[in-house]
């Protein structure tokens, strides 16, 4: 997880790595607007911490393995990309299911109202025929005591 | 029971249903921050290294917490400062930049990491400054969290 030489979007860095920087950057934003949006960003997240890992190791292998590094640092790219497409999908979905959430507390809370006022306005009438029906076949007797 | 106290107990269930059926859609005001720490070798705050050669390596664990309210792109910047280096709240050290370390945290999660460091310049006093700097979505760059750390180390030859 070491970096000799610093990885900074806020500084100039030339070629593949600014791009794949650049690209995380972009998929973080992506994300962070899905997530404001009430989608779930758990696997996103994930999936653009292993972009950076590419890029951190890109940095090392660099001097050492350059075509491992481009290799890399095209996958921190492309892993980037797919981030951002997905997180469209993963921001409408959370923005479907808060308006699910708030159309299902709506629908609550008028039901409940409904109930509340039939309740006061016919609840009395309502009761008196429920308790007639459970003892229409009620026969009150005489007691001898 | 009489017509009152129906009314009464009808009111009170209708609004602890309103009131339950609204609370999930009431936003919930939390302080949002963010954390930085630095341990030890042994991953905990204790054994910090006072004095190391030229080029050795040293291992540290930094400690990000977020508690923004979203997620968040943090990077940690470790620098090679000194005594007359100024860092703050509000100033980031103005000072070379010996590693990064780079995550993305969720909402509510931390990042421990291990921190394999050296220095290749001996000297007395020289301060080892970690800053952490977040992603500002609008702005579209890496801004200054405020939040900042450092050991003291004498580096000799």
């Amino acid at each position: 997880m070491i970096s000799t030489s610093p990885i900074r979007s806020h500084e100039a860095d030339g070629g593949q790595l600014t791009i794949a920087n650049n690209s995380v950057n972009s998929a973080f934003s992506s994300v962070y607007y899905a997530e404001q949006n009430g989608g779930d960003v758990t696997a996103l997240v994930e999936k653009l911490n292993t972009a950076v890992s590419l890029i951190q190791k890109a940095t090392a292998e660099n001097a050492t393995d350059p075509n491992g590094a481009i290799a890399d640092l095209s996958n921190a790219t492309t892993i980037a990309q797919m981030v951002s497409l997905n997180s469209t999908l993963v921001s409408t979905s959370g923005s479907m299911a808060r308006q699910l959430r708030l159309y299902g507390a709506l629908g609550t809370v008028v039901a409940t109202l409904g109930i509340a006022a039939l309740v006061y306005l016919r609840g009395d009438r309502v009761y008196r025929r429920l308790w007639l029906y459970v003892y229409r076949n009620h026969v009150v007797e005489k007691n001898d005591e | 029971m009489n017509k009152q106290t129906a009314t009464i107990i009808l009111a009170s269930i209708t609004l602890l249903i309103v009131a339950a059926a609204l609370t999930p859609l009431i936003p919930v005001r939390e302080p949002k921050y963010s954390e930085l720490g630095i341990l030890g070798p042994d991953g905990t705050a204790k054994g910090y290294p006072t004095s190391v050669a030229v080029n050795q390596l040293f291992r540290l664990y930094g400690f990000v917490g977020n508690h923004e309210g979203n997620v968040e792109n943090y990077q940690l910047l470790v620098k090679l400062g000194n005594q007359t280096t100024v860092v703050n709240n509000a100033t980031y050290a103005n000072a070379p930049v010996l590693a990064t370390f780079w995550r993305i945290v969720g909402e509510n999660q931390t990042w421990t990491f291990p921190m394999n460091l050296s220095i290749n310049q001996a000297g007395n006093n020289t301060r080892i400054i970690f800053e952490l700097w977040s992603y500002n979505v609008p702005a579209s760059n890496f801004v200054y969290t405020g939040l900042w750390d450092y050991i003291w180390l004498n580096v000799t030859a």
